[in-house]
């Protein structure tokens, strides 16, 4: 077998390091959390594989954390899929790849960017409805510990760039 | 069946993987047409790509992949390009259309395959392919699986020359293989 090493899948395998919860109340200049949170966590790239009706997509994006805390992805909401999970992509040694679930949510380091991209963490979207056709968009609500991010996702078969 | 002679230049018989000219699988495309594997591509290169459709990350890269080296080589008549399920208790025909529209593969020759669950599961161990359960049970309807991540090339003669990993081999590389087998170079 002629294999080529990918090392993203690796790499991007899981991101954990706090893994802390990140209830933490105050920021360092003592500004209300919430705020300076909605300052410094960044969400980009959002996009999304397409899906016939009923089908299961991938979400992907990256996630910029200028926060003092560190963060953790718990849970994905959008209008098209009433279940969604979070898992990374898992390699072994014998060739073989899968899926796994992150069950205790995606941590989001502290002055680090972490991305969510085909190989590695993605946002797992089940029963699709109605179809997510090339071009389209859909709103996707992200749930951190101490707060939440809506952004739009673009429907497209290939990562952006 | 003069094309062994055209293209005596493939390689040496040790470079084989395997020979599927004695092998006949009984498959259905996303049409819910019959097709015989490989012998219905008798004459042609074949590219063969192994997905589910609920593998929404590696899969598509695969079929990306071969979606490039198809775009590169023009898609032309000598070379068919072949996606196979390893979940056909849930890829049926139907879905596999679906799936194949929502990529936009829906006006191509590009076809979809799935079958009875014996027949995938003894070809599946023919070309390589591993396929495990992760998660749930094929009962619940519900599961993950774990499965080999690549692309076969099968020359005109139905011999298996090469496993790709099929998310990560570089269309170069694929495009230069395919190069040296097909019936028309
Ligand atoms: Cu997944």
């Amino acid at each position: 077998m002629r294999v080529f090493a990918f090392s993203a899948v690796l790499l991007f395998g899981i991101a954990a390091l706090g893994g802390c919860e990140s209830e933490s109340s105050t920021s360092d200049d003592g500004r209300n959390v919430e705020r300076a949170a909605l300052d410094t966590l960044r969400i980009t790239n959002a996009w999304v594989r397409p899906a016939p009706e009923g089908g299961v997509t991938a979400l992907y994006l990256e996630l910029h954390n200028r926060r003092a805390t560190a963060d953790t992805l718990m849970r994905v909401e959008t209008p098209v899929s009433s279940r969604t999970e979070l898992h990374t992509t898992v390699l072994h040694s014998d060739g073989t790849t899968g899926m796994r679930p992150l069950n205790n949510g995606l941590a989001v380091p502290t002055d680090t960017t972490t991305t969510l991209r085909p190989g590695g963490p993605h946002v797992m979207v089940y029963d699709v409805q109605p179809a997510l056709v090339i071009g389209d968009s859909v709103r996707v609500t992200l749930h951190f510990g101490d707060l939440m991010h809506t952004v739009t996702a673009h429907v497209r078969p290939t990562p952006p760039q | 069946m003069g094309l062994l002679a055209l293209t005596g230049c493939t390689g040496d018989e040790a470079d084989r993987i395997d020979d599927l000219s004695d092998a006949s699988f009984e498959l259905v495309n996303q049409d819910s047409t019959t097709v015989t594997f490989p012998d219905d591509f008798a004459g042609q290169a074949i590219v063969v790509g192994y997905i589910y459709t609920q593998c929404p990350d590696i899969c598509p890269m695969v079929t990306a992949n071969m979606r490039q080296l198809r775009d590169r080589v023009d898609a032309p008549d000598d070379v068919a390009f072949v996606t196979i399920t390893f979940d056909p208790r849930r890829d049926t025909p139907d879905r596999l259309r679906a799936y194949r529209e929502a990529y936009g593969l829906g006006d191509t020759n590009w076809q979809f395959l799935t079958g009875d669950p014996d027949t995938i599961s003894q070809l599946m161990e023919r070309l390589d392919v591993r396929v495990e359960l992760s998660r749930g049970s094929y009962e619940d309807d519900d599961y993950l699986i774990d499965h080999t991540d690549q692309i076969s090339l099968i020359d005109p003669q139905q011999r298996v020359l090469f496993h790709y990993g099929g998310s990560m081999t570089p269309v170069d590389i694929l495009a230069e293989d395919l190069a040296t087998i097909r019936p028309a170079s």
